[in-house]
């Protein structure tokens, strides 16, 4: 492999890692903001996303340049194309994300349940953490049973929000039924933490993506 | 801030009647590598071989334009073309080392430009040159041997080290891997990526993926004209003129 | 037949075997008959001339008195003076001023026979009278005959006693003349097609020259002998029959050969050596001289070779400029007269006496040896010297 190509390609590969890092850390900020009830810590989530665009559209340009300029095969080519792809998915992550947080710090202004609620959604958002973070973290590794192992992990995280998940709708709609007037409320706190179950559906096509970047195969969602 | 080494103005070439060469203007960067591609006969081994005046040795060759290097246009009428030569080396497409020893090929122009004496000095400048062409680890215990006993790569290699050896500014490679295997072909992508750090680098390829993995710049010709000339990455993302497209993806040539 | 069920089977493929076969036999039938010619040459000339390897020698009761001295006649038996040959009995007086300690001596020496008795010998057509006829019978049955290894062939020169007569000035002769022609014809021929092949310009001029020089190669030799008698003699008044003028005459006949070989071992060497000099910035000079003559050298050293191999055997330009002329003495430098042996083995065939003709088939496989070996070399140093590509 020439010299100039495998420059470019370990630039794509830490870009991508910190973009990901980006995505992990607002999620992360955002659960402190929860748990220590500090408004400013989600201000400061939202920032960290702040260019995510900027950087996404220049990690895929490179991929380009390096597609149009080296000609990958095999390993190399189904890498650079899963990182094409890891771009949208880190993307959407990353809206998804901001989503949230600004839905879910109106409703620590809001006269609801607060501690029925985030019995569930705390657990749910470390849940999400942990699969994007794991997922993240696959870019970096090339031995295949880490990779498989970290794979199953996002798989089961990613499994664990689904149930969180239920569960909570279940409790919200139970509540729901006895104070229709907060209905709206209530809505609106289950339509962002469904964004967080988003993020652990992005994070489970990540993983995805990278085993077929490590291992082969043909691209599936 | 990239500084330009060969700036060739309004080149024009005939060979006889032929007009090989129209109107060409571009300038070749310093310490970079420029790439001409283009399907065969377009005339981009005949602008190459103008850069270091080789078409001198054609008697039917008329040419017109200034090829300014370093500000000095060569084809001035006090300008001696051998040492032009000496300054601006060339590897060419069939490795034609000299038939003589590994020593002696890299040996007998330094000594002839009176560069070097015979002796230590000597030796020390063709290890010099063997370890920048990659090629002294495999030869070191046979340089007595003679230079048609390497391999094809081996043998470019040994070209390549016989041109620095004269320490010129500018090596221009007359599609130097085609006749080489893909090995040997990576070996001297990976040198002339290398080089570069110290020597301009023109190379004519009809190969295109090369152009695309090694140059920095490349100009596309085509019929004898200059149709586009700029970034590597931007030729191959983004061409601006729908030949150099068509070329690119195979549509023609 | 099971051929015919073949996938393979064509018809027409057993008429194009026949004809190829029919083809092959032409061409070797061919190379038998030249074959044949040339072993027929070499039988006949074989046959003719081993005989003259060995001479018959007489042994004989030399006195040596002081009357010898005086007429060499009185040293040996009156009877066998007419067996013995001239030359050995004129020689005694000198023998004896040489070495007086043998006056007054008989010593018994073997002497050279006459080449009439050498005939009989060898079972030739011979011309002896009976009266010596019987006395050499007599000496055969004594075993005072004897024929032995010719020392007398490659030691002396020619002579007008046939059994005495060598080849050994032809020899020096040529070594002399040769060895002019390669001295004068190697640097011009290989210089000429250097500038002609690497420096020339290539114009009508140019082409003139080449087409003359091709020209010049078929050109009847004896007309250089003209020349040589022309130039060298008349003009620059060389001695005649020298070595000199005879190598100058042949190095003229022999430089478009090595002209015409050496521009095409010149044109042989690949561009890419010139190409990759001229890369590097060196001169034409440096190129053509360094790079480019010692590739050629194979060729233009094989091509010299075939020349001189050519030039030995000259003897039409030789014939005019003078070299026929009876050399007993080998010459001791260029400019003294001298001969070569073309023109002495056909100064031999000339001869009337019979012991010549085995003596000029000698000379002829002698010649032949030697042009063999010279060929030999050619090849050999071809051999050593090619590089290895």
């Amino acid at each position: 492999m020439l010299k100039n190509f495998k420059i470019l390609l370990e630039n794509i590969q830490n870009e991508l890692y910190d973009m990901g890092q980006k995505v992990v850390s607002s999620n992360e900020i955002s659960l402190e903001a929860i748990v220590s009830n500090d408004k400013e810590l989600f201000s400061k989530a939202k920032n960290v996303l702040n260019n995510i665009g900027t950087v996404s559209n220049k990690i895929d340009n490179s991929i380009v340049k390096g597609l149009a300029l080296h000609q990958p095969e095999a390993k190399d080519l189904r890498k650079m194309i899963s990182y094409l792809k890891i771009t949208n998915e880190l993307s959407r992550a990353a809206s998804n994300t901001k989503n949230y947080i600004k839905n879910f710090s109106k409703f620590i202004d809001m006269e609801i349940d607060s501690k029925n609620i985030l019995e569930f959604s705390i657990p749910l958002q470390k849940s999400s953490i942990s699969a994007i973070k794991t997922s993240i973290d696959m870019i970096k590794i090339s031995q295949r049973d880490t990779i498989e192992k970290y794979f199953d992990k996002v798989n089961v995280e990613e499994n664990k929000t689904d149930d969180l998940y239920g569960m909570i709708e279940k409790n919200l709609l139970k509540v729901l039924s006895h104070k229709v007037e907060l209905s709206k409320d209530y809505l609106y706190v289950l339509s962002s933490l469904r964004k967080l179950e988003k993020v652990a559906h992005r994070a489970s096509s990540i993983a995805n993506l990278l085993i077929f970047a490590e291992v082969g195969g043909e691209l599936s969602s | 801030m990239k500084k330009i080494k060969i700036n060739v103005n309004n080149l024009n070439l005939w060979y006889g009647n032929n007009k090989a060469l129209n109107d060409i203007s571009l300038d070749i960067y310093k310490n970079k590598i420029t790439a001409l591609i283009g399907p065969s006969g377009c005339g981009k081994s005949t602008f190459l071989r103008t850069l270091n005046r080789m078409n001198d040795l054609i008697n039917i060759v008329k040419i017109k334009g200034k090829v300014l290097v370093d500000e000095q246009n060569i084809y001035d009428k006090y300008v001696d073309e051998v040492s032009v030569r000496k300054r601006i080396g060339m590897v060419f497409q069939q490795p034609n080392p000299f038939p003589k020893s590994i020593y002696e090929n890299i040996a007998y122009a330094p000594l002839k430009h009176k560069i070097v004496k015979k002796g230590k000095k000597c030796d020390e400048l063709v290890e010099k040159s063997l370890v920048s062409a990659g090629l002294f680890d495999e030869v070191k215990d046979k340089l007595k041997d003679p230079g048609t006993s390497l391999s094809g790569g081996q043998q470019q290699r040994l070209c390549i080290a016989r041109t620095i050896a004269v320490s010129p500014d500018v090596i221009l490679m007359d599609e130097p891997t085609s006749a080489l295997d893909p090995i040997s072909t990576e070996k001297i992508e990976s040198l002339m990526l290398e080089l570069k750090k110290n020597y301009t680098i023109v190379i004519v390829t009809h190969n295109m993926q090369q152009a695309s993995r090694v140059a920095d710049y490349t100009a596309f010709f085509h019929l004898g004209n200059l149709i586009e000339y700029g970034l590597t990455s931007d030729i191959f993302v983004n061409p601006k003129k729908k030949k150099t497209e068509d070329y690119i993806t195979g549509r023609f040539g | 037949m099971k051929r015919k069920n073949n996938i393979f089977y064509d018809k027409t493929l057993s008429k194009r075997h026949k004809s190829a076969k029919r083809f092959k036999f032409y061409a070797i039938f061919s190379l038998v008959l030249s074959i044949s010619f040339l072993v027929f040459f070499l039988c006949d000339m074989f046959v003719k001339g081993l005989p003259a390897l060995k001479q018959t020698y007489i042994k004989v009761d030399i006195t040596y008195t002081s009357k010898c001295m005086k007429s060499y006649r009185a040293c040996i038996d009156k009877k066998l003076r007419k067996v013995i040959s001239r030359s050995e009995i004129r020689s005694i007086p000198l023998k004896i001023e040489n070495n007086p300690k043998l006056l007054n001596t008989t010593v018994s020496k073997w002497l050279l026979a006459n080449h009439q008795v050498d005939q009989y010998i060898k079972g030739h057509y011979y011309k002896l009278k009976s009266k010596d006829k019987r006395i050499v019978d007599t000496l055969n049955k004594e075993n005072r005959v004897e024929l032995n290894f010719n020392r007398v062939f490659l030691t002396k020169g020619d002579s007008k006693i046939p059994e005495f007569a060598g080849i050994k000035s032809a020899i020096i002769g040529t070594i002399f003349t040769l060895l002019v022609t390669m001295l004068v014809a190697f640097p011009i021929g290989v210089m000429t097609a250097i500038y002609l092949e690497e420096f020339a310009p290539n114009n009508k001029f140019t082409q003139l020259i080449e087409v003359n020089i091709n020209n010049l190669a078929s050109i009847p030799s004896i007309l250089f002998g003209l020349l040589g008698l022309a130039i060298f003699i008349n003009l620059f008044g060389f001695p005649r029959s020298s070595a000199l003028v005879g190598g100058l005459t042949l190095s003229l006949m022999t430089l478009p050969i090595i002209i015409v070989t050496s521009r095409a071992a010149l044109r042989s060497v690949p561009d890419s050596i010139r190409q990759a000099g001229y890369g590097i910035g060196l001169t034409k000079v440096q190129v053509v001289l360094d790079h480019v003559l010692p590739l050629a050298f194979p060729g233009i050293l094989t091509g010299s070779i075939i020349g001189l191999a050519n030039a030995i055997g000259e003897t039409a330009p030789l014939i005019i400029v003078g070299m026929i002329a009876f050399i007993p003495d080998s010459p001791t430098n260029i400019f003294e007269a001298a001969t070569v042996m073309p023109a002495q083995i056909f100064t031999w065939a000339g001869m009337p006496e019979r012991s010549y003709i085995e003596k000029t088939a000698l000379g002829i496989m002698t010649l032949l040896t030697i042009l063999i070996s010279l060929n030999s070399i050619a090849i050999y140093l071809r051999k050593k010297f090619e590089t290895k590509w």
